[in-house]
């Protein structure tokens, strides 16, 4: 049993989460794609924006090559432990009215790598004539 | 291994001029760090003691692992932006 179908299966039984949620869960954790354990772990995001190759492709566009480290974001997530917790509740508070149900003191090492793996499958590529914007994992 | 980035490059100018180059040697800033880092320790530590009731104590002696960590993280951060009047270009190895 791999540790997803696990972990579904854990916040079943702690009743966490209902039966339709946790056999939607585990359909996901069963398609190819979810199964980003076996795939490298992406190091940088990187962001392009060059001159479109059509013929409005300007040369006024800002050339931008940036390559940002992932660890850069675990770093900076892991500051959210020094966010004091009254501090936090305020947070809590402003994205409950927003209509955020989100805890940010309950974000893990674990949700971060999970989501770090999900980015290897990131690709935007936008081009409008003007500009070719490239957003992507290597 | 974690490790820190061990210089800096950048390099600021205008198309058609030299510009700025600068290679930085970080170590040269991690000595400055590490001496202010030793000069806080003490406030630090009252600080942690002062504001335990207020739940922010214990958290505030992670500052220094975190801050080293970020520092680590921006090794291999490239910037490099160009327009057609002047360049910018970052990046930390």
């Amino acid at each position: 049993m791999t540790q997803n179908r696990k972990k579904i299966l854990d916040m079943l039984a702690k009743g966490q989460i209902n039966a339709e949620e946790a056999e939607r869960l585990l359909e996901l954790v069963d398609t190819p794609a979810a199964n980003t354990e076996n795939k490298k772990t992406p190091q940088y995001l990187r962001v392009t924006i060059k001159p479109g190759d059509g013929e409005h492709g300007s040369s006024d566009v800002e050339r931008v090559n940036v390559r940002v480290p992932l660890a850069l974001i675990r770093a900076g997530v892991k500051f959210t432990s020094l966010i004091p917790n009254e501090a936090a509740d305020k947070v809590d508070c402003a994205l409950r009215e927003k209509g955020i149900s989100y805890n940010i003191k309950n974000l893990k090492d674990e949700d971060i790598e999970q989501l770090i793996a999900a980015l290897s499958d990131l690709e935007v590529d936008i081009e409008d004539g003007k500009a070719r914007i490239n957003v992507y994992t290597e | 291994m974690k490790t820190l980035p061990n210089f800096m490059r950048l390099y600021i100018g205008k198309k058609g001029h030299r510009g700025i180059r600068l290679t930085f040697p970080l170590v040269l800033l991690y000595l400055l760090l590490l001496l202010l880092a030793i000069i806080l320790l003490p406030l630090l530590l009252i600080a942690t003691i002062v504001l335990l009731p207020w739940g922010w104590g214990w958290s505030l002696l992670l500052i220094y692992p975190r801050f080293y960590a970020l520092l680590c993280a921006l090794k291999e951060l490239e910037v490099d932006i160009e327009d057609k009047k002047q360049n910018f270009y970052v990046s930390f190895k």
